[in-house]
């Protein structure tokens, strides 16, 4: 059989093909499946507010910490300022 | 599932993941497509997503052998083929494996699941002149696919 024929015929090979029936198992492992999701939907809220509640505490926590920071930045930045002598000439 | 995938275990888990899926969010079908489409879409973009994973993994682990050693898929026969039909249908389930994501799943859709064009695009969310060049583009490379292979091993 030639090259083109070979091709033709795998191409072919799966016209008219059965649809595949699943395992007696699946039926049951879905079941099993949604039965477990049921109980976790309100534990999952509970780890939701959790989660929420940790991520605002850091992020006052991180907004506190840059505050001051800015702060002490801002105090360095004049030390070093004066110390080149760079004066805001804007007001001249 | 099982046209994508190739393998039944696999098949079976993405099974029940389409499943656990629509059990979540039937209550947002709109009724825009009918629940057949919308089922089917479910299991398209499940299959293209895990086929996707499968590709990762194979990608790092012929990179790094630590996240796994690199295996090749085994062949693949459909349960629902005819028995004088096996050898060719491997062959074409290997070729199928090399088309690109949106060609092979307009062609299984419409090879293995028997769906019309129109279906095909309402699963897909394209018009019917895109699934009939899908289907034509995928059928030219597998046809290339297929010449590449019997040509490798013709003695």
């Amino acid at each position: 059989m030639n090259n083109n024929k070979k091709i033709e015929a795998a191409i072919s090979s799966i016209d008219g093909i059965e649809r595949a029936s699943a395992t007696p198992f699946l039926y049951s492992k879905i079941r099993n499946s949604l039965e477990k999701m049921s109980p976790d939907s309100g534990r999952f809220s509970w780890n939701l507010v959790f989660v929420l509640l940790l991520v605002a505490a850091l992020n006052v926590f991180t907004l506190t910490s840059f505050s001051g920071t800015k702060q002490i930045k801002s105090e360095k930045a004049a030390v070093v300022a004066g110390d080149y002598e760079m004066y805001d000439t804007s007001e001249y | 599932v099982l046209g994508f995938l190739q393998q039944p275990q696999e098949a079976e888990d993405i099974a029940q993941d389409v499943f656990v899926r629509i059990y979540q969010s039937i209550k947002d079908f709109r009724h825009e497509s009918g629940l057949g489409t919308w089922i089917y879409r479910i299991a398209v973009t499940k299959s293209l997503d895990q086929l996707r994973k499968n590709k990762r993994r194979r990608m790092y682990g012929s990179i790094f052998p630590f996240f796994g050693k690199e295996e090749e898929q085994p062949d693949f026969l459909h349960p629902g083929i005819k028995a004088e039909q096996k050898e060719n249908s491997i062959v074409l389930f290997r070729a199928m494996n090399k088309l690109p994501e949106n060609q092979k799943a307009a062609f299984i859709l419409q090879k293995l699941e028997g769906l019309s064009q129109e279906e095909i695009a309402s699963v897909m969310k394209t018009t019917v002149s895109s699934v009939e060049s899908l289907i034509q583009r995928a059928k030219q490379n597998l046809r290339k696919y297929l010449k590449e292979y019997y040509t490798q091993n013709e003695q």
